[in-house]
Order: structure tokens, then sequence, then C-alpha cells
């Protein structure tokens, strides 16, 4: 025979086994909340930050490129400067550059008749140079061969002194004056800013 | 109403008391279901999020000694910078200080150049504005043919150029021809 009526107990028990299924739902729920909501999350921050990280590391390599090629740089013109560098004096030096000259000269068995410095060209006026320069004027008189190393020593010696124009003419049997034109190339200094 | 089979215990409790019972018992049991499904979920949930967080320090370390590093080679730019100007000012001085001519091979491939021709002045300058150098030879010669001839030899003296001769007769103890010559070198022989 078939039964029909509801039986009171499973009628009973069915509100608290829906009960149980709604805690169990927000139990799941809950815990995907806690878990897998953050743990996507940290999954998008994670792969921002990775680009982030790729961004900076590209631009620290980069950067790094540009550094190391700096410095080699520097460093290579840091060593063609100490393998040629010279001593520029400044312009306010003029009279121990006489002295110099004068010393030079008699050492050189030369007669020195005239030795003049003019007033200081400053950069790319009229100097030819772009750099702040002076003229010297100077004559000396004595035989060809001391004269030709007059000429040597100052190539050699006084890089800084650059012959733009001179005359050997017979003077005497035996001695030929020199006239020279020189530009002395002075150091970058105040004198030349004020100029 | 239920009526019991012979297989069926017989439940003498009233029914109110068996629903009661029934209902304990199903609480009871779904008590322990949610507990013991609480923590199947939420353990490894928490360990999910707490562990996503932990992978992320690293890359956020990583990260910040990059901008560290970055920022020191930022820092050290400015004073590299300045010192790659101060060392190019001074290669271009430099370069300046050795650009001055050296005199002494054009004096002696003249002078290789004079026999027998003697001379009395040598004007070398630089022409700033042709960029180019001016010279002048002044001395006296036996014969003409001899400054002609002394012309010619200089110019095989590689870079003279354009050279002009003017002569003229001199008496003095005996006759002899004084000359001129007058030519150029281009910029740049001296390289």
């Amino acid at each position: 025979m078939l039964n029909t009526s509801v039986n009171p107990i499973q009628d009973a028990l069915r509100s608290v086994h829906l009960a149980g299924v709604v805690v169990c739902v927000l139990i799941l729920g809950g815990a995907a909340a806690l878990g897998v909501v953050p743990a996507v999350r940290a999954h998008d921050s994670d792969q921002a930050l990775r680009s982030d990280l790729t961004a900076v590391a590209n631009e620290l390599d980069q950067a790094g490129d540009a550094h190391m090629s700096l410095l080699a740089r520097v460093d290579a013109l840091r060593e063609t400067v100490r393998a040629r560098d010279v001593d520029l004096t400044h312009a306010d030096d003029v009279n121990r550059l006489m002295a110099v000259l004068t010393s030079d000269f008699e050492s050189m068995g030369l007669s020195l008749l005239t030795l003049q410095p003019g007033s200081i060209e400053p950069a790319s006026q009229g100097s030819g140079t772009d750099t702040a320069s002076m003229p010297i004027q100077f004559s000396v008189e004595g035989a060809l061969e001391r004269v030709i190393g007059m000429l040597e020593r100052l190539r050699d010696d006084h890089p800084d002194l650059h012959v733009v124009a001179f005359t050997i003419e017979h003077a005497s049997p035996g001695t030929v004056r020199l006239r020279a034109s020189v530009r002395w190339l002075v150091a970058p200094g105040e004198k030349d800013q004020e100029n | 109403m239920n009526v019991p089979s012979a297989e069926q215990p017989i439940n003498l409790l009233p029914i109110s008391r068996q629903i009661r019972n029934a209902r304990s018992m199903a609480i009871s049991r779904w008590v322990s279901t949610c507990v013991i499904f609480a923590a199947g979920a939420f353990i490894p949930a928490a360990a999910l999020a707490l562990g996503s967080e932990d992978d992320l320090a690293p890359v956020r370390a990583r990260i910040e000694r990059n901008q560290q590093g970055l920022a020191k080679l930022h820092a050290e730019q400015p004073k590299l910078g300045a010192e790659l100007v101060r060392l190019t000012e001074r290669e271009r001085l430099l370069t300046i200080v050795e650009s001055g001519i050296d005199w002494l091979p054009l004096l002696g491939a003249i002078s290789d150049a004079a026999s027998p021709a003697r001379f009395e002045q040598i004007e070398m300058g630089i022409n700033e504005g042709e960029e180019r150098i001016d010279i002048r030879l002044v001395g006296h010669v036996e014969t003409q043919s001899d400054a002609r001839e002394l012309v010619l030899r200089l110019e095989q003296v590689g870079p003279l150029d354009d050279l002009t001769l003017n002569t003229s007769k001199v008496t003095l103890e005996r006759e002899i021809y004084q000359f001129t010559i007058v030519g150029r070198v281009s910029a740049g022989w001296s390289d």
C-alpha cells in the first residue's frame, strides 16, 4: 500500500537540513572571500609588481649602460689629457715668462734686441684661436745655428708659445737677426672672463 | 497514522518528543559537519591568502633595490657630466696648444734647396684670413738661370705653391742678381 502521508519527523527536520546547507554555503563563500579573492588580488598585484620590476630593471640596465659608457669616456679623456697635458700659465705671469725667455736667449748665446708683450686677446677675437692669448714680439741676433736652435727650443720647451710669423735676415758677417711674432696661449681665468 | 510493521521497533514516545529528539540529533550532526567543512575550507583559504602575500615581498624588495640603484646613478650623473665637460674643454685647449706650426722642417727644406743661392732674408708668417702661410725669400745668385733653377727646386719642396720670382741686377764688387721669391704654403701641410 502506498504511503502518501507526510512523516512529521522528516517534515520537522527539513528546516534543519536547509539551515545546515545554507551554513555550509556561507562557509564556502567565506572561505572563497578569505582565500581565493585575496589570492586573485595578490596575483594581480604580483603581475603588476613584476611588470614594475621589469620596467625598473630595464631602466636600471639602461642607466647603468649609459653610466658605464660615460665613465669609460671620462676615463679615456682623463688618460688622454694626462698624457698630453701642458701647464698653461695665467696672463698675470707675463713677467715671469719674459724672464724665462730672456734667460733662454742668453743661455743660447743670442743677443736680445727687443722683447715686447702685447695686450691679452680674449678667445675668438682676432687671436685666431678659441682661447685667450697674448701676442709677444721679440728680436734676437746671433749665429744662424743658434737662431735655429732657439726656434727648436721654443717648439720643444714652450708648447704654449706659437710662432705665427718670423723673419730671419742677414745682420752682419756670421750673424743673423731673428724677428718673431709669437702668440702666448694663456690659461683660461678671470682676466679672460672679464674680457 | 502509521501502523508499525512487525520488523520495526515500536517507539512508544509521543511524536512531539520524537521530533525534538530528531531535531537535536540533526542539529548536532550539522554542527559537526559545518565545523569539519569550515576547517577544510578556511585553513587552505587562509594558507592561500597568506602565501600569496609572502610571495610579493621579495619582488617589492628587488624593486626597492633597483630604485635605490637608479637613484644612485642619477645622483652621480651631474658630477660625471661636469667632469666630462671639464675634460673636453681641457682636451680642446690641448689640441689648440698642439696646433702650433713647426717651422723647422720647412726651413730645412728651403735651406736644402738653396745652394748655390744665398739668402739675405727669409720671411714666413701665418695668413689667418686666407688660412695659409705666406713666404718671402730674398737673396742673390750669380746668374738669372740660377734664380730660375732655385724656383724650380723650391717648387719640388712639397708644400710650396704659387711661387713668383722677381730678379734685378745689382752691381757691387761684381754683377749679381738679387731675387725675391714670394709664395705660399697651403694650410695643413704640417699635419
